[in-house]
């Protein structure tokens, strides 16, 4: 009976950290999320945002979502609340404006700009490419910090990465990545003083081109206890998209 | 002259009680006019002495760190201040930051202004009567900000500590965003409450300054905003921010570094439409677009074919570091992707690699470089001095309150990539609050002026029926000699003496009423009204000018009122005068 013990140890070890398994490169899977990440044809599809605040209750934002891919040029419609209805959002290279369909008129935003109330900035919608911003973070002894885990019932690579610019959101993440087709499943955001300020689940995917899009993703802010957003697009569309959509008359067409 | 002066003051007390409810008119307008004029210029004295030269000193140098607004540091230029000091008239150079973020206190959390203080300097007696004014505490004192057994020290106003339900002792966590745009999340500890003098400094909590820096990622040689403290402001202030703007002409930004062993110059290119394009012109017009995009170079031919370089290489440059640090060391280094090869031009080095300035700024600022200043010498007038980069962006002095909106919204939308310098002074950060007095200057006169036209009919009325009661008498000391002009002067005396007696008891009147006025307490806490108050209290701000011209103008309108009717009376003969009789 006794050498029952230790297989099963061993066994146990192999499914939480991958005993007997190569590792990948923290790089390698860095490069395999940027690669998910990079679309590299237009896109278009409506988004639904769900926000729950404490004290504030919820508040649902939905709107149409177009990218031009030459220019990462694009165009945000609001649809709903109804307050918000007929706003819109629009970027062509390093100008962005705001539309307000209450006065008709364009205002020219920075692209910190809060989306339609919500927490969502416009820089949210830009893609910044993971192997330019973070680097996997290397323990005392030079390894990666990568590691083998189960999270829930999906085997995963953890992987600990600092930011290698100064500009980011969070200087410090951490990711954990499915195995089996490096689908980036829970992330959690640090601050500078290692303060976990929000994480995110990626609960949904969809196949589009040969590549995955996160459908429904979940933001819990653990700064601020009991505030979280979800995130869902629908009807996604990769056709490219006529030039006329990146244009103010068409923003504020879509509000009539 | 003395006798027809003594006759139009005895002549004054010929109607008593007529005179005395007209003097009384005329004394009441006076004071109207008075405590209305010292009102508003009591609004305006406290909004800018208390709160503009509280919250944006007499002066300020501001900047903006690569467009973002709220991102306001310079990187290395913490000497500046010092340089600053040594431009006469200016007392005190403050550096000081503010960030907007989100506080949770005791189960309540609130958006919130974090302001820094500057404890370590020597506070001037000034400084403590202003802050002693502004914030008075109820519990504590603001040398608890550095107090260094507490973790990040806080002081806070009642209103603020009541909404996130916090007292002394206890932490209140804030998240914010760093000078980077990185988020923070910190603990402080309540170390002192305060009552607000007004609404408008209800909403700000303050940390100590060297704390606060570290916690928004300023690096020692890195300055802040800067507040400056003017020697009379009124005069010296614009002419101060004048001097500094012209200090501060920004340099060409570049560096001077190494591939290998070959010595590079690396700079930066404006990279809007119409620099690029003269630029394209004047680099021969040959290069292909993607030659100007973010990420690559434009590097010398003639260097390229000797390192036998071609487009699309990549080479390692390294260059040393203004402020070295533990991180780094002394020196710092960045890839460079040669995007496009461009011709020898006699203007530039011919070793000068030219960036984007998006790409370029981001390094510069990254670890900013050590340069002999020689390397790259060019006219600041040149076309190519025009089209490089500089260390900063200065921005045109503004002039008035709109200058400075506009300009903020310029640097908001031009999104700059390198970081823009601001210089100006209270006056024309509140201009409008200075349009405000004048607007209420306006609307406070043109009342009394109402009033004072309704007085005058009255004026005008008295004379008249003292002139028909008189009119024997005139007739009288005309057939005695008394010349006609003496007669209007003799009216027109009265009216004045009347006229001036009644201004200065209604000015006395009005002091007073000022003195009594100014005792009242006013509760500050969530009252709007409070911005125009000190210390709970209204504020009059009467001068020796206005007052003076007050009555000289009550004066001088009762007097050319008077003038007609006196007029007509000195044109009576002497015989009609007599004959009259009613």
């Amino acid at each position: 009976m006794r050498f029952w013990i230790p297989l099963c140890l061993a066994l146990g070890l192999g499914m939480s950290s991958g005993f007997g398994q190569a590792l990948p490169a923290g790089s390698s899977i860095l490069q395999k999320l940027d690669d998910q990440q990079r679309f590299t044809s237009d896109i278009h599809s409506s988004v639904k945002m769900t926000q729950q605040k404490v004290g504030q209750g919820t508040k649902l934002l939905e709107m149409e979502y177009f990218r031009r891919d030459k220019d990462q040029a694009f165009l945000i419609n609001i649809l709903g609340p109804e307050a918000e209805r007929g706003n819109g959002y629009l970027r062509v290279a390093d100008n962005m404006w705001m539309y307000r369909r209450n006065t008709r008129t364009f205002q020219h935003i920075n692209s910190d700009e809060s989306i339609g109330g919500s927490d969502a900035k416009a820089d949210d919608f830009e893609t910044r490419r993971l192997m330019e911003t973070y680097a996997v973070t290397k323990s005392k002894d030079g390894k990666e910090m990568v590691s083998a885990e189960i999270l829930g019932k999906i085997e995963v690579y953890r992987m600990e990465a600092r930011a290698t610019v100064n500009d980011v959101d969070y200087p410090r993440k951490i990711w954990w990545v499915r195995r089996d087709n490096g689908l980036l499943l829970k992330e959690e955001a640090y601050s500078q003083s290692g303060t976990l300020m929000q994480t995110a689940y990626f609960l949904k995917y969809t196949e589009i081109n040969k590549k995955f899009v996160p459908v429904q993703q979940m933001f819990i802010d653990e700064f601020e206890k009991g505030n979280r957003t979800v995130v869902e697009l629908a009807n996604i569309k990769t056709n490219k998209l006529d030039d006329a959509i990146f244009t103010k008359a068409y923003l504020e067409s879509q509000s009539k | 002259m003395k006798t027809l002066l003594m006759i139009a003051f005895r002549n004054l007390f010929r109607q008593k009680r007529r005179n005395l409810f007209l003097g009384s008119a005329i004394g009441f307008g006076a004071m109207i006019l008075l405590i209305a004029n010292s009102f508003s210029h009591g609004i305006s004295r406290t909004l800018i002495n208390e709160v503009v030269a509280y919250v944006a000193g007499h002066a300020n140098v501001g900047f903006a760190d690569q467009g973002r607004l709220m991102s306001q540091v310079m990187r290395g230029g913490a000497h500046w201040k010092d340089d600053i000091l040594k431009i006469p008239g200016v007392k005190k150079v403050d550096p000081t930051m503010g960030v907007f973020g989100r506080a949770i206190g005791n189960g309540r959390s609130d958006n919130v202004f974090l302001v820094a203080m500057n404890m370590r300097e020597v506070f001037t007696h000034e400084d403590s009567v202003m802050t002693e004014n502004n914030f008075p505490m109820t519990e504590g004192t603001w040398d608890a900000l550095l107090d260094s057994t507490l973790e990040n020290p806080l002081i806070l106003s009642v209103e603020k500590a009541k909404y996130l339900n916090v007292k002394m002792g206890d932490v209140v966590r804030m998240r914010l965003q760093d000078f980077n745009g990185s988020y923070q999340a910190i603990r402080l500890t309540v170390a002192g409450i305060f009552q607000p003098s007004n609404i408008f400094m209800e909403s700000a909590l303050f940390m100590e300054l060297k704390a606060m820096s570290l916690i928004m990622g300023l690096r020692p040689e890195d300055s802040p905003y800067l507040y400056l403290t003017i020697e009379n402001p009124a005069k010296n202030a614009i002419n101060i921010a004048d001097s500094i703007w012209r200090m501060m002409a920004p340099p060409l930004a570049y560096m001077e570094g190494h591939t290998n062993s070959t010595s590079l110059l690396v700079s930066g290119y404006r990279s809007d439409s119409s620099h690029k394009a003269e630029l394209w012109k004047r680099l021969g017009g040959t290069l292909d677009s993607s030659a100007f995009g973010k990420k690559v170079a434009l590097f010398p031919k003639l260097l390229a074919d000797s390192l036998q370089l071609k487009i699309g290489d990549t080479l390692q440059f390294r260059y040393a570091m203004r402020f070295p640090d533990t991180l780094r060391g002394d020196s710092s280094g960045f890839r460079i992707i040669i995007g496009g090869l461009y011709p020898q031009t006699d203007s530039l080095p011919n070793n000068l690699v030219l960036l984007n300035e998006v790409n370029f700024y981001d390094k510069f600022y990254d670890a900013l470089p050590k340069v002999s200043g020689q390397s790259l010498a060019l006219d600041s007038s040149s076309f190519w001095f025009q089209s490089l980069t500089t260390e900063w962006i200065r921005l045109p002095r503004p002039r008035t309150t709109d200058d400075v909106s506009k300009q903020k919204r310029d640097v908001s939308q031009h999104k700059y990539k390198g970081t823009t310098l601001t210089i100006s002074t209270m006056y024309e950060s509140a201009s409008a609050v200075l349009q405000l007095e004048s607007a209420l200057q306006i609307i406070t006169l043109s009342a009394v002026l109402v009033i004072f036209l309704i007085t005058l009919i009255g004026v005008v009325n008295t004379l008249r029926m003292t002139i028909r009661e008189r009119t024997r008498e005139i007739g009288t000391l005309r057939a005695i000699g008394m010349q006609s002009s003496d007669v209007r002067m003799v009216f027109l005396l009265e009216t004045g003496l009347l006229a001036f007696f009644s201004a200065l008891i209604g000015t006395l009147f009005g002091f007073f009423a000022m003195w009594g006025l100014s005792l009242l307490t006013i509760p500050t806490a969530s009252n709007p009204l409070g911005i125009i108050l000190v210390k709970g209290h209204l504020v009059f701000a009467p001068t020796f000018l206005s007052v003076s011209t007050f009555i000289i103008l009550i004066v001088a309108i009762a007097i050319a009122t008077a003038w007609f009717p006196a007029n007509r009376a000195s044109k009576l003969p002497a015989a009609t005068a007599l004959r009259h009789y009613e």
